[in-house]
């Protein structure tokens, strides 16, 4: 019923979705569209044979194309009545006379004259011709450095000079290949990919403070020998802190084992070269005395007596030394030492010997949970064969050392 | 008859017949850019001379890298561009189509809807008006455009149908109002 009353109503809509769609595909960007500018361009008398084809097919595109043609045809311009002979007395003439560019003229030769009679620097050439363009560009050296490339290496090796050099020193390690490049750039010889402590200790010693600088990983050993150098001694320490403790220490024991007296020393007053400075002081009286005393001078001298106490070989001089100094530097010192994987034992020595109970605590921390680094079992301190075969843990020697403390 | 290197060598050594041949040459693309730019045969004509006056003052020092087309073109468009800004502000504005001079290039124009086309022509951006001359005036093929203007071939068909779609549309617009 209801069906039969909207019918007679007529109240359905006509539209169907195939006419919808037709405008849709209507809208859509056709063939046609595509060759537009071709089918245009037939109008104008090119030759389209693509844009021919579709408009002998397509009427919307032929009327396109006559439509072009009509505008064309339409098309008039003035004829050009220049003439050659109209140019020739122009092109004779001599210049006009122009005030300003008699100035320029004037400032220009005078400008030659001066050049001439006081002859300036060397204009820049290569590199430094390079760098110049790069810095009119706003691109520094460092950014380009940045950018880790076998390019940019090659840029800065063309460039040349002491920061161009150092700042290649600091790209090598990432890339072999790159590596190779700088490697060659900065030895002058292919020699394939090197490392660059290696490049800086048997081609470029100049080139160590960018090493310094750079610290990468396996340079320890190169870096070690700058500590005896006074203007680099401080960037050389800061470096060995960046690198892994381990390799560090390797590499000071290892300079320490051929340390001269002057030279173990210095060791003894560095807070970082204190396995250094214990490598040292084992080769002779000399060298240990030197040690010693020079450690009651430096600011890192304690650190390096404290590490001694921990070694029944050296464990007599240092306590010695020790009483050398006031007793609240001792005790603070101590104090902190506990907390440290290296300094601990000598610490518990140091501070059985002080006699200060306020270290109880301190001592009493250190056996229970040994600082970190010295393993779950405890820390083993090793003697040697030079003076006796015992081995004892930090725990033994700290509850040795608050026993004698509680005593006194 | 020289080839083009060897009268622009000659014209290099101050030759008028030499320049006079190379005149003859490229006259007509020149104007062709001119008229682009300027939009009136007078004005084209001056800036005809003037490219070529300077071309051939500075044609010592030209080191005939690229096409001599190219170098002439590049200073057409310069010289044009610069005389329609020196003169064409103190101009008064275009006459209405009424007050046209009965210049007899323009009859044909005239006659239909003359004065609709070459408004329209004139409002065009100079880069399509200039493709649209080279390729009317001077009959320049479309690759041809292109090497002159270094531009890719896209871009010349380009300029060359939205100009004539522009051209199109005053003519529509004139008979609508017809």
């Amino acid at each position: 019923m209801n069906d039969d009353l909207r019918r007679s109503l007529d109240a359905e809509s006509r539209a169907t979705f195939r006419d919808l769609r037709r405008r849709l595909e209507s809208d859509r960007p056709g063939p046609c569209d595509a060759l537009a500018a071709d089918v245009t361009s037939i109008g104008t008398g090119a030759r389209e044979p693509e844009a021919e084809r579709h408009a002998a097919e397509c009427a919307r595109c032929r009327d396109r194309a006559d439509e072009a043609r009509d505008v064309w045809r339409r098309l008039a311009w003035p004829a050009s009545m220049a003439r050659f002979s109209g140019l020739i007395p122009r092109l004779l003439a001599p210049l006009p006379f122009r005030a300003g560019r008699a100035v320029a003229a004037a400032i220009l030769a005078a400008a030659i004259v001066g050049a001439l009679a006081v002859p300036g620097d060397a204009p820049a050439t290569g590199g430094l011709a390079m760098r110049a363009r790069l810095d009119r560009e706003g691109l520094t050296l460092r950014e380009i450095a940045g950018l880790g490339t076998e390019r940019a290496a090659r840029t800065l090796i063309a460039i040349g000079g002491p920061e161009a050099d150092a700042l290649l020193l600091g790209m090598m390690g990432r890339d072999r290949a790159v590596d190779s490049v700088i490697a060659g750039g900065l030895t002058g010889i292919h020699v394939g990919p090197m490392h660059p402590a290696e490049v800086v200790r048997d081609w470029r010693p100049d080139l160590l403070p960018a090493l310094i600088d750079a610290a990468p990983p396996g340079s320890a050993l190169t870096i070690v020998p700058a500590l005896f150098d006074p203007r680099l001694a401080l960037r050389a320490t800061r470096a060995l802190e960046r690198l892994p403790h381990d390799e560090a220490a390797a590499a000071l024991e290892l300079a320490g084992l051929s340390a001269t007296p002057d030279e173990a020393a210095t060791f003894a007053q560095q807070d970082i070269a204190v396995p250094g400075a214990l490598a040292a002081a084992s080769r002779s009286r000399d060298h240990r005395m030197r040690c010693f005393w020079s450690a009651l001078a430096g600011d890192g001298g304690l650190k390096f007596l404290l590490a001694a106490a921990g070694s029944s070989f050296f464990r007599e001089d240092a306590l010695m030394f020790l009483g050398l100094l006031p007793d609240d530097l001792v005790f603070e010192a101590c104090r902190e030492a506990l907390g440290d994987p290296d300094l601990a034992a000598g610490a518990a020595r140091a501070a059985a010997k002080l006699g200060d109970r306020r270290l109880v605590p301190a001592l009493m921390r250190a056996a229970k949970s040994p600082p970190q680094g010295m393993g779950s079992a405890g820390f083993e301190i090793e003697e040697g064969s030079l003076i006796s075969a015992r081995s004892e843990t930090l725990e033994t020697v700290c509850l040795d050392a608050v026993a004698q403390l509680t005593r006194q | 008859m020289h080839s083009e290197a060897e009268s622009i060598r000659l014209a290099q050594s101050g030759s008028l017949e030499a320049m006079e041949s190379l005149y003859e040459s490229h006259r007509s693309m020149v104007y062709a850019v001119a008229l682009g730019v300027c939009g009136n045969g007078p004005d084209a004509d001056e800036v005809l001379q003037e490219t070529f006056l300077r071309a051939f003052r500075s044609l010592a020092g030209w080191r005939g890298e690229g096409k001599f087309s190219t170098w002439l073109y590049s200073i057409a468009v310069r010289t044009a561009i610069n005389w329609r800004r020196r003169f064409f502000p103190k101009r008064p504005a275009p006459p209405a189509e009424e007050g046209e001079a009965p210049d007899p290039s323009a009859a044909l124009m005239e006659a239909e809807s003359s004065a609709e086309l070459k408004r329209a022509v004139e409002k065009l951006p100079p880069q399509q008006r200039i493709v649209l001359t080279l390729r009317h005036v001077r009959g320049l093929s479309l690759a041809e455009i292109a090497e002159l203007q270094s531009c890719a071939i896209g871009t010349v068909k380009s300029n060359l149908h939205h100009a004539i779609a522009n051209l199109k549309d005053a003519l529509a617009d004139r008979r609508l109002q017809a």
